[in-house]
C-alpha cells in the first residue's frame, strides 16, 4: 500500500462552508469535492505510508514525536484533545481509539474500534458515530431532524492523484490548474474503484487493488525497457542539457516524462532552476497545506540536493478557525513543524529562500524567528516581504531576531505595512525611524551577513524611511563587500544618504515606482549620486521620474547632468517616463550624447521610451529617444552588441528610426535591425561605403577595451567592423 | 594571414582562415599552445564529417565580426531570453533533422558557443509546446520510464515552480 488518502463527508446541507470551517478547514475548493450517490465528499489528508508514521486526529496539538503528524478536525463528537491514530506499520494502517472510557469511541464500517484495527481502501471512519459500510448510504442525520449534521465521517481511498493527472494532461482544457478535475471524470473514477474494492471485499481476497486501477494515461511505455535513445543529442548529454537550456519550465518538466536519459538531464536543469512552493498562507485550515512540507519532504528528499523555497506563511488569524487558534491549535503545530522541517526534517541545505508573510503578534514573529535562526547556516539567496503593523506602537517581540547568515550574497528586503490605506493617509503613523524596533530588526540582518554583496530594497510601501534606514547601516561599516544595489525608489532622502554610502557600486538600479510626492525633487542631487557611482559602474539601470506639475515649474529647463565618462559600464539601461514633458538627460558634449566618449565599452543598451516616441502626441517620449538616437549624426558606436529598444521590437522595427539605429549600431544585431540593414543595402545600391568620418581621432591612441581578454600574440586577429 | 588544415572525418582537408575558425575554443587552444610553424599544419577533427565542417566554417566566416555576448541581466523578470534569431542565422540553419544534430555535436565538441546556442534553440523551439509522446515519436526515442516512475515524475513536477 504506497498510501491512502482520507475524504471527509460534506454535510447534506448546501451550506459545505460551515460545515468544513467547523471540520477544521477553509472553504472548499469546489473542485476538490468529489459527488458519490448523494453524497459529497473531499479530500481532508493524504496519508503517506512511511513506516513508523502516525496520524493523529483531534483537536489539540501536542508535539510531533508522540502524535506525528496532526490533523486537526473540529467536527461534532470529536474529541477536545486526540481522538484516535493511524499509523503505519508493515506497509499497513492501523486505526487506535485514543479516548479513554468516556470517549464517544472510533468507528470502522460501523464497528467500534478495539485496540487496533486495520484501515483498508474503501472503509468508512468515523469518530463519535456509528457509521455505516456504504458510503453511498452513509448520511446519519436522523430522519425529521432539522439539525445539520457535523460529525466527522471519513472514507479512506486509494489516492487519486489527481494532481498528477493534470500534469499528464495539461493541455485538456477541463482539468483546471489546481489540479482538479470538473466533476464527472472523477466521479467515474471514484465510481470504479468503488466498485473494484466492492467486489473484491466480497470476494473476501482481501487483496491490493492498484493492479486494477484504471487510470487515463497517455504512452504508459511499459515496454522495452533498457533500450538506448535513438536520438543522436540524446546520446550526448551534454548536448541534451545545453538545448534543454533554451526551454521555459513547463516544457523542461514534460521533458523528464519523454526517457530516462531526458529525465536526468531536465532534472538537474529543474531543480536549478526552479523553487519548491510552500504557501501555506491559508493555515492549516486549508486541506492543500496541513501537509505540505511533510508531503515535500517524502516525495523530493532523494530528487533535491538543495532546498529552494518560496515559503508564504499565514497570519495569525488563518491559523485556525476562529476561537482554535490558542495552546495546542494549529498555530502551534505549524510552528512546530517550522522548527522540524528547517532543523533537519528536510535533510538538505537550504540555498535560496523567498519569505513572505506578516508579523503583528507575538506567534507570528515567533514563526519569522524560528525559520530564520535556523535556516540562515547555507542560505545564499534570501528574500523577505514582510507586512509589518507599524500602526501599532507595540512591537509583538522584544527581541531582534538571532540571526547569521555567514554566505549570504543577495538579499531583498520589502517591508509593506498591514494596512496600506490608513498608513497612507497618515504619514506620522510609520514609526519606522523612531522606532527602535525596526532599528533592531534592520542591524540584525546587517551584522548577519558579512559577505552580502547584492542588495535590494523595496520600500515603496513605507515610503522612504526603511531605505534610509537600512542604507545608514552599510554607512556605518554594514555589508562590507557590497557591490550592487537595486533600490525601488528615489527620493531626495534616499538619494542624500547614497552620496554618503562608502561602496564602490558595480551594480546600481535606481526605479521610480513610489509615491509621487515620495519621488526626487532636487535633480542635483540625483547628478551627484550618478557622477559619484560612474567610475564603479558595470551595470546602470535608471527608470526617470514621471513629471507632475509641482516638478515641471521646478524643473523648467533644467535636466540631469550625465558624467563626462563611464569607464567601465557595460550595460546601461534606461527608461522614459509618460507625460509630455521628460526629465533630461544632458549629456556633457557638447552636441550630446558621444557613445564612444561616454560609455566606452558599452556592451548592451536598452532605452524605452515609455511611449511611442512617432506619434505625435507624445512630445516627451520623442525628445527622450531623440536624445539616444539623434536625427543628425555621424557617430557610430560598435561595442554594443545588444541593443534592446521594446518599442521597436514590438512594432517590428517599423518606424522612422529603424534604419538610423542600424546605422549607428553596426554590431548590434536582431531580426528587424538586420532587415533595415539589407533595406538599405538594396536601396543604396551594391557595396556603398559606410561612412565612419565621425569616429574620433582619439580612438586610434586608447587600446581598445574588449571583454575576452585579447591575448599578447593576438595581433594577427583584426578587430571586428572596419570598414566595409 | 596565418591558415590551418583543418581535416575531416572523411579525410578532406579544408584550407581555414585561422581569423574565421578562432571562435572555435577548441581550435584557437590548440594553436595557441602548439603554435603554427607553417601554413601546412594539419588539425585532425576525428568527429566532424567533411559536409558538416564546410557548415561550421560558413556559419564561422559570416560570425567572425561579431561581438562576445552579454548576459542578459538576471534581475529583470523571467521573460524569454534574447531568442531573436537574426534571418541569415535562420535561412543557415534550414537543414535536415539529421544534418542539424551533427552540426549541434560539431559545435559542442569546437566548442564553438554561438553556433551550439544557435542549433540548441532551434531544437529546443522543436520541442516547446509538445507532449512527451510528441518529443518521443519526433526524435524516435523509446520510452524507458515504468508507469510507476512517471507517476513520480509528474508528483515531483509539482513542487517546481518558476522562481
Amino acid at each position: 500500500m504506497s498510501g491512502g488518502e482520507l475524504l471527509i463527508r460534506l454535510g447534506a446541507s448546501p451550506d459545505h462552508l460551515q460545515h468544513l470551517w467547523c471540520c477544521g478547514m477553509k472553504s472548499p475548493v469546489s473542485s476538490h469535492i468529489r459527488t458519490f450517490g448523494d453524497q459529497k465528499w473531499q479530500r481532508f489528508a493524504l496519508l503517506y505510508n512511511v513506516e513508523g508514521e502516525k496520524y493523529t486526529i483531534g483537536q489539540r496539538f501536542e508535539d510531533r514525536e508522540t502524535q506525528g503528524e496532526y490533523l486537526f478536525c473540529y467536527c461534532d463528537r470529536v474529541s477536545k484533545s486526540s481522538h484516535c491514530q493511524i499509523t503505519c506499520e508493515g506497509g499497513d494502517f492501523f486505526v487506535q481509539n485514543l479516548q479513554g472510557r468516556q470517549g464517544q469511541g472510533t468507528f470502522i464500517n460501523g464497528e467500534q474500534v478495539i485496540g487496533k484495527v486495520q484501515l483498508k481502501f474503501g472503509d468508512i471512519l468515523s469518530l463519535g458515530v456509528k457509521g455505516l459500510a456504504d458510503p453511498a448510504q452513509v448520511d446519519l442525520s436522523k430522519k425529521g431532524k432539522k439539525k445539520e449534521d457535523k460529525t466527522a465521517v471519513f472514507w479512506f481511498q486509494e489516492p487519486l492523484q489527481l494532481e498528477s493527472m493534470y500534469t499528464s494532461s495539461n493541455s485538456n482544457g477541463d482539468i483546471h490548474k489546481d489540479g482538479c478535475f470538473s466533476g464527472t471524470l472523477v466521479n467515474m473514477v471514484m465510481e470504479n474503484n468503488f466498485r473494484v474494492q466492492k467486489a473484491k471485499k466480497e470476494q473476501k481476497k482481501g487483496q491490493k487493488s492498484s493492479d486494477t486501477k484504471k487510470k487515463p494515461k497517455r504512452g504508459d511505455g511499459n515496454e522495452q525497457r533498457g533500450q538506448i535513445c535513438d536520438f543522436t543529442p540524446g546520446r550526448n548529454t551534454l548536448v541534451l542539457y545545453e538545448i534543454l537550456k533554451h526551454l521555459p519550465l513547463d516544457d523542461i518538466k514534460t521533458c523528464r516524462l519523454v526517457c530516462s536519459t531526458w529525465n536526468d538531464e531536465a532534472t538537474k536543469l529543474l531543480m536549478k532552476r526552479s523553487v519548491a512552493p510552500l504557501d501555506l498562507s491559508q493555515g492549516y485550515i486549508s486541506v492543500a497545506s496541513r501537509v505540505k512540507l511533510f508531503s515535500y519532504v517524502h516525495e523530493m528528499k532523494d530528487v533535491v540536493s538543495q532546498g529552494r523555497f518560496c515559503l508564504e506563511l499565514p497570519s495569525c488569524s488563518d491559523f485556525g478557525p476562529e476561537g482554535k487558534g490558542g495552546k495546542g491549535g494549529p498555530g502551534d503545530k505549524l510552528l512546530s513543524d517550522m522548527t522540524w522541517f528547517f532543523k533537519g526534517g528536510f535533510p538538505h541545505p537550504v540555498t535560496t529562500l523567498d519569505l513572505s508573510g506578516s508579523v503583528r503578534c507575538k506567534k507570528e514573529w515567533d514563526m519569522w524567528s524560528s525559520i530564520l535562526e535556523n535556516v540562515g547556516l547555507h542560505l545564499e539567496e534570501l528574500s523577505i516581504k514582510l507586512e509589518l503593523d507599524l500602526t501599532t506602537q507595540e512591537s509583538p517581540s522584544s527581541k531582534p531576531f538571532q540571526v547569521n547568515f555567514p554566505v549570504l550574497k543577495q538579499l531583498a528586503l520589502k517591508p509593506a505595512a498591514v494596512d496600506k490605506i490608513f498608513t497612507q493617509q497618515g504619514f506620522e503613523f510609520i514609526e519606522v525611524d523612531n522606532g527602535l524596533k525596526m532599528k533592531d530588526w534592520v542591524v540584525s540582518f546587517v551584522n548577519a551577513s558579512p559577505k552580502l554583496q547584492s542588495l535590494t530594497l523595496d520600500s515603496s510601501d513605507l515610503y522612504s524611511a526603511f531605505t534610509t534606514l537600512v542604507l545608514e547601516q552599510v554607512i556605518q561599516g554594514g555589508f562590507p563587500h557590497l557591490n550592487s544595489l537595486k533600490l525601488s525608489d528615489y527620493p531626495d532622502s534616499t538619494l542624500k544618504v547614497l552620496l554618503k554610502l562608502p561602496r564602490r557600486l558595480e551594480k546600481l538600479t535606481l526605479n521610480c515606482n513610489g509615491y509621487e510626492e515620495e519621488t526626487v525633487k532636487d535633480l542635483s542631487l540625483l547628478e551627484e549620486v550618478i557622477k559619484k557611482f560612474s567610475p564603479s559602474l558595470e551595470y546602470f539601470k535608471i527608470t526617470l521620474p514621471e513629471v507632475d506639475e509641482e516638478r515641471e515649474e521646478l524643473w523648467k529647463n533644467k535636466g540631469v547632468k550625465i558624467p563626462e565618462v563611464f569607464p567601465r559600464l557595460r550595460i546601461f539601461k534606461v527608461t522614459g517616463a509618460p507625460g509630455e514633458v521628460s526629465v533630461n538627460l544632458i549629456f556633457s558634449d557638447v552636441s550630446g550624447l558621444n557613445y564612444e566618449k561616454q560609455f566606452p565599452n558599452l556592451a548592451y543598451l536598452s532605452v524605452d521610451p515609455f511611449e511611442d516616441p512617432s506619434s505625435t502626441g507624445n512630445v516627451g517620449s520623442k525628445a527622450f529617444f531623440e536624445m539616444f538616437f539623434p536625427a543628425e549624426t555621424e557617430q557610430i558606436c560598435k561595442s554594443v552588441g545588444a541593443l534592446d529598444i521594446p518599442y521597436l521590437k514590438e512594432s517590428g522595427g517599423l518606424c522612422e528610426y529603424v534604419g538610423r539605429i542600424a546605422t549607428m549600431f553596426p554590431n548590434a544585431k536582431n531580426k528587424y535591425l538586420d532587415n533595415a540593414r539589407i533595406k538599405e543595402a538594396q536601396s543604396s545600391g551594391k557595396g556603398r561605403k559606410r561612412k565612419v568620418s565621425a569616429v574620433p581621432s582619439t580612438r586610434t591612441l586608447r587600446p581598445r577595451k574588449r571583454v575576452a581578454v585579447p591575448r599578447e600574440n593576438d595581433d594577427f586577429r583584426a578587430f571586428p567592423c572596419n570598414v566595409v | 594571414m596565418p591558415f590551418v588544415n583543418l581535416e575531416s572525418s572523411d579525410g578532406d582537408l579544408v584550407k581555414v582562415d585561422v581569423d574565421v575558425i578562432k571562435c572555435s575554443v577548441t581550435i584557437n587552444a590548440l594553436i595557441e599552445h602548439l603554435g603554427l610553424e607553417d601554413d601546412n599544419e594539419v588539425v585532425p577533427l576525428q568527429n566532424v564529417g567533411t559536409e558538416t565542417l564546410h557548415k561550421v566554417l560558413a556559419w564561422a566566416k559570416h560570425h567572425k565580426d561579431d561581438l562576445p555576448s552579454v548576459d542578459d541581466d538576471e534581475d529583470d523578470p523571467p521573460r524569454e531570453r534574447r531568442t531573436d534569431i537574426t534571418t541569415w542565422d535562420a535561412n543557415f540553419i534550414k537543414m535536415e533533422q539529421i544534418q542539424l544534430f551533427d552540426l549541434i555535436l560539431a559545435a559542442n565538441y569546437l566548442d564553438i558557443s554561438g553556433l551550439l546556442d544557435l542549433g540548441c534553440k532551434i531544437v529546443a523551439d522543436m520541442i516547446k509546446g509538445k507532449t512527451a509522446d510528441e518529443i518521443r515519436t519526433m526524435f524516435n526515442i523509446v520510452n524507458d520510464l515504468t508507469p510507476q516512475e512517471q507517476e513520480q515524475i509528474r508528483k515531483e513536477n509539482e513542487w517546481c515552480e518558476e522562481k
